[in-house]
């Protein structure tokens, strides 16, 4: 029975752009606890509760931290660490709060707090090679997205890190501005001017691959 | 179409690119790393039950505190009773009166603060202040009339002590 709730849940995607969004909350169906209602169980000090949080956060967390981090390794350590800080820290969130937001922004400052004791830039430089998941969505470049595969794909190559963070919290996990800011440690106009860039160098893109494309060289 | 609604077009147009269902690179996060965070969770305790220092002791501290403080606190209230023989206001009871030991020696050199301050003078006062000089014994009387000064001005700052 158990199992079944943990696999229910870990089908749950919250961000709408992520693989599978939309396959959950039908009405009539077993109602699934909140975020944010897990955290405030796990504050009550439920560990199954955290443990639910852990199943439905692995897979978006290490993909925020792959974005910051300098290696594949690293994001995952960072990915355990930030769970671990955020369960021993539980007492600090704030029941209203996104849980998201509350836990993106642990693992910022602890991608951040590594970096810096390593001396090294605080986000990643390495240029992330595009990810072929399980089913090969990313690596597609036939299908109907296809333009839509390449812009990102041409983000995660082009985009300076923060840029490129900022531009993944807000398109495919779905945070607001404000919510970026603070997961970031910037101003929310920062944060705008950010993505206005980010969004401006893609236009550029876009322009160069249709380009190549009407010219039969794409 | 003017450069600015190209620049809004292009805008609009990336957003929608970008949030186009399945198009984000997601990534499989490594086989085995959500155990991997569960297994590491089981040696951690959680923090808000009171395994730790911080919730158990900290409570334990500040009652320790507030005993000591609300102890201390009476019996400033009570000496300050006693030493001046006055009634505690709104305690219902009184202490008995402190008055000199008759069995010490008369010339015992001990200083006893008596009755309050206003006959504050060395204990059988009269062979050791004639056994002094004049100019020591009006040092001691000055000394004497200074210290009963400040007590008199520490103890009317008290709420709970009358001058009266």
């Amino acid at each position: 029975m158990a199992g079944a709730a943990d696999a229910a849940t870990a089908r749950t995607p919250l961000a709408p752009n992520m693989p599978g969004a939309g396959e959950s909350r039908r009405p009539g169906a077993l109602r699934i606890p909140t975020d944010e209602e897990l955290a405030a169980r796990s504050q009550e000090g439920e560990r199954e509760a955290f443990s639910l949080l852990v199943t439905r956060y692995t897979n978006r967390l290490y993909n925020f931290l792959r974005r910051r981090a300098l290696s594949d390794s690293d994001a995952e350590d960072l990915t355990q660490d930030t769970f671990l800080r955020a369960w021993t820290k539980i007492g600090t969130y704030k029941r209203g709060m996104r849980f998201s937001t509350w836990l993106y922004t642990i693992g910022t400052h602890l991608g951040a707090t590594r970096a810096r004791g390593k001396r090294l830039p605080m986000a990643g430089s390495m240029a992330l090679e595009p990810v072929a998941s399980s089913d090969g969505r990313a690596g597609r470049a036939d299908g109907p997205d296809e333009l839509a595969v390449r812009l990102w794909r041409a983000a995660e190559e082009i985009l300076p890190s923060e840029q490129r963070s900022a531009v993944w919290l807000r398109y495919a996990e779905d945070l607001g501005v404000a919510e970026i800011a603070r997961v970031l440690g910037k101003s929310r106009v920062n944060v705008r001017v950010m993505l206005f860039r980010a969004r401006r160098t893609l236009i550029s893109e876009l322009a160069r691959v249709e380009g190549n494309r009407k010219d039969g060289t794409g | 179409m003017s450069r600015q609604a190209n620049n809004v077009s292009g805008h609009a147009r990336v957003e929608q690119l970008l949030r186009t269902a399945d198009a984000a690179p997601w990534a499989d996060a490594p086989a085995g790393l959500r155990e991997r965070v569960v297994r590491s969770l089981d040696g951690v305790q959680h923090p808000v039950r009171g395994e730790s220092w911080s919730g158990r002791q900290a409570a334990a501290l500040a009652a320790c505190v507030a005993i000591a403080l609300g102890g201390g606190g009476l019996g400033l209230l009570i000496g300050a009773a006693a030493w001046r023989n006055v009634p505690l206001r709104g305690t219902g009871f009184t202490l008995a009166p402190v008055a000199p030991d008759a069995s010490a020696p008369a010339d015992a050199p001990t200083v006893l603060l008596a009755r309050a301050f206003d006959d504050l003078r060395p204990a059988g006062s009269s062979s050791l202040m004639s056994a002094m000089s004049a100019p020591m014994r009006s040092e001691a009387a000055g000394l004497a009339s200074e210290t009963r000064l400040a007590a008199r001005t520490v103890l009317s700052r008290l709420p709970f002590v009358s001058m009266e």
